[in-house]
C-alpha cells in the first residue's frame, strides 16, 4: 500500500471506531423504556 | 478603529468563558440540598448535563495536546491508541447497561454492592484517589502554559485564575454545578477545535493535499507500525480498551443518570468524539508539512497545535482554539477532583471510622474538601516536584487493573466471585507495580508496558481463579435479567 492509502485508512478506521460507541449507545436508546428513575 | 493584539483578543475570550462557567456552576449549585446531591447529583442528572459532562470528561488536554504531539512527532501509527479508546467507549455502554442499577454513590461502592468486600472497596478507593489526584496535575500544567503562550503572562497566575474558578464551582454545588458548566465548556471546545480547524483547512492547508505532499517527502510517516509492534498494537487494548472502559470517571457518570435511558444516551457523544478526534489527526499531519523539521520557538512538542494556529491563524482564530484547548483540560479537570472528593469521603473515611456521616455532613466536608484539594493540585502544579511525575507514571495503571476484571466479570459472569476479584487486583498492582518501578528506573526491556501487563494479569488470573473459587451471587434485586 502507498503511504497515503495507509493514511486514508487510518482516518477511517479512527472514524469507525469511534462510531462503534455512538452507533451501539443510540440502538440501546432507542430500545431502552424510561422505565425505572431513581430518587 | 483600534487594532487589538493577539494577547489582549485572547484574554478576552478566554477569561469570558471561565466567567461563563463560574456562572453557570453557581446558578446550578443552587439545586445542590444534600450530601448526595453533591457527591452524585442525586443519582437525577438528565440528558443534557450528562452528556456535555460525558463528552467533556472524556476530551481532556490529553486527548487535544499530547496526542496530536505524538502524531506529528512518531507519524500515523499513533492513531492506533485513539482507535483503543474508542472501543472502550464502547465497552463503557455494555458496563453502563447494568452498572446503573446498582445506584451507587462512588465507584469503589461497587466492590461491597456486588462483592460484599469492604477491604477490596477501601483499597480500591485508597488507590484510586492517589492516581486520580496525582494523575490530574498535568491538566493543570497544561492550563498553566496554555496561559502563559496565549497571554503571555506568568504560568503561575494561569494556574491560580483556573484553580481559582475551580475551586467555585467544584465546592459550590459538587457534581450538580461540574455537570452544568460542562455543558458550557463541552460546547466551546466543539466550537474552538473544530470551527478554528476548518479555518485552517479552507485558508492554509487542505490537509488531503497535506497527506498527499507529505507520503512523498516523508513515506515513513505512514508506517503503520513505527511506533507500536503488532504486539505492541494488542497490548494496547490491555492498557487503554480496558482502561478506558471502567474508568472510575465514566463508572461514576453511569450512577449519574436519572434513568437507565438517559445513561446510555450520553454515549451518543461519541459522534461528537468522531469529528473531534478526525479533526486533530488532520490538524496534526498538516503541522507536520507546515513545521517538517520540529516544533518552532523551542516550544515543547504537546504544543504543536497551538504553534500552528499561533503561525497561521489570525487572533480571534487562534483565541478560539486556546479556548476550547482550556476547556478541555479544566471539564476533566474538575470532574477529577470532584470524584476524588467523593471517593475520599465515601471510600476511605467513612469506612476507616466505621460508620457514614450524615447527608449534611458530606455536603459540608465536601464543600471544604474540594476546595482545600482543588487548591493543593495547583500548588503541586505550581511547585511541580519530581515526586509528581513519579507517582502520575502509576496513577493510569492503578485505575486500569483497579477497576475492570472486578466490575466487569461482576456485572456479566455467573463465576464472579469475592476472591476472583479481590486476588486478582491486588496481583495485577503487584505486576504493575513492580514493571512500572523497573520501568521508571529504566531497566524495564520487555516490549510491553506495565500497564497493560497489569491489565492483563488482573484479567487472566481473575478468569482462573473465577473457576477455582465458589462463586459470590449477585444481590438478589440483580441477578442477571
Amino acid at each position: 500500500m502507498d503511504p497515503a492509502s495507509v493514511g486514508i485508512a487510518f482516518i477511517i478506521a479512527l472514524s469507525i471506531a469511534c462510531l462503534i460507541p455512538a452507533v451501539l449507545a443510540t440502538y440501546l436508546w432507542i430500545k431502552t423504556t424510561e422505565g425505572e428513575t431513581r430518587g | 478603529m483600534v487594532e487589538l493584539s493577539r494577547e489582549t483578543i485572547s484574554a478576552i475570550i478566554i477569561s469570558s468563558t471561565l466567567a461563563a462557567y463560574v456562572f453557570v456552576g453557581l446558578i446550578a449549585s443552587r439545586r445542590v440540598k444534600s450530601g448526595e446531591d453533591f457527591l452524585i447529583a442525586g443519582g437525577r442528572l438528565g440528558y443534557i448535563p450528562l452528556f456535555g459532562t460525558y463528552l467533556a470528561t472524556y476530551i481532556s488536554a490529553l486527548s487535544m495536546l499530547g496526542w496530536p504531539a505524538d502524531i506529528y512527532t512518531f507519524g500515523i501509527s499513533a492513531t492506533w491508541i485513539g482507535i483503543f479508546w474508542a472501543l472502550g467507549a464502547a465497552l463503557t455502554v455494555v458496563v453502563a447497561r447494568r452498572f446503573w442499577y446498582y445506584r451507587l454513590i462512588t465507584p469503589p461502592d461497587f466492590m461491597t454492592a456486588r462483592y460484599g468486600s469492604k477491604l477490596l472497596e477501601f483499597l480500591v478507593g485508597v488507590t484510586s484517589f492517589i492516581a486520580l489526584v496525582f494523575g490530574i496535575v498535568t491538566q493543570y500544567v497544561a492550563m498553566g502554559i496554555v496561559w502563559s503562550i496565549a497571554l503571555g503572562r506568568s504560568y503561575i497566575e494561569g494556574i491560580l485564575i483556573t484553580t481559582a474558578m475551580m475551586a467555585i464551582i467544584i465546592s459550590a454545588g459538587g457534581l450538580v454545578s461540574v455537570a452544568w458548566s460542562d455543558v458550557l465548556k463541552a460546547v466551546v471546545f466543539l466550537v474552538g477545535v473544530v470551527g478554528s480547524g476548518v479555518w485552517i483547512f479552507a485558508n492554509v492547508a487542505n490537509p488531503i493535499d497535506s497527506m498527499m505532499k507529505l507520503a512523498t517527502t516523508n513515506p515513513g510517516f505512514f508506517d503503520p507500525f513505527r511506533v507500536y509492534s503488532p504486539i505492541g498494537v494488542i497490548m494496547l487494548f490491555f492498557m487503554w480498551t480496558l482502561g478506558v472502559a471502567t474508568h472510575a470517571q465514566y463508572l461514576q457518570r453511569i450512577t449519574a443518570g436519572k434513568s437507565l435511558k438517559v445513561t446510555i444516551f450520553q454515549y451518543t457523544a461519541w459522534y461528537f468524539v468522531a469529528v473531534l478526534y478526525v479533526w486533530v489527526v488532520l490538524l496534526a499531519i498538516v503541522a507536520k508539512v507546515l513545521f517538517p523539521s520540529g516544533v518552532p520557538m523551542g516550544w515543547s512538542r504537546d504544543y504543536i497545535l497551538p504553534a500552528l494556529f499561533y503561525y497561521y491563524a489570525p487572533p480571534a482564530i487562534y483565541a478560539l482554539f486556546l479556548a476550547g484547548i482550556v476547556a478541555a483540560a479544566i471539564s476533566t479537570a474538575d470532574s477529577v477532583i470532584q470524584l476524588s472528593t467523593a471517593i475520599f469521603i465515601k471510600n476511605i473515611v467513612e469506612i476507616a471510622r466505621g460508620k457514614p456521616f450524615s447527608s449534611r455532613a458530606r455536603l459540608h466536608i465536601g464543600r471544604i474538601l474540594s476546595f482545600a484539594l482543588t487548591f493543593l493540585v495547583g500548588v503541586a502544579a505550581i511547585a511541580r516536584p519530581a515526586a509528581i511525575t513519579y507517582v502520575a507514571g502509576y496513577a493510569w495503571g492503578l485505575l486500569a487493573v483497579g477497576y475492570f476484571a472486578p466490575v466487569f466479570f461482576g456485572l456479566y459472569w455467573r463465576r464472579a466471585s469475592k476472591a476472583a476479584a479481590i486476588i486478582s487486583v491486588v496481583i495485577g498492582w503487584t505486576f504493575f507495580i513492580v514493571a512500572q518501578a523497573l520501568a521508571l528506573a529504566g531497566r524495564w526491556t520487555i516490549a510491553i508496558s506495565p500497564a497493560a501487563l497489569g491489565s492483563m494479569a488482573a484479567t487472566i488470573s481473575y478468569i482462573v481463579i473465577a473457576f477455582a473459587a465458589k462463586p459470590t451471587p449477585p444481590p438478589v434485586e440483580l441477578s442477571p435479567r
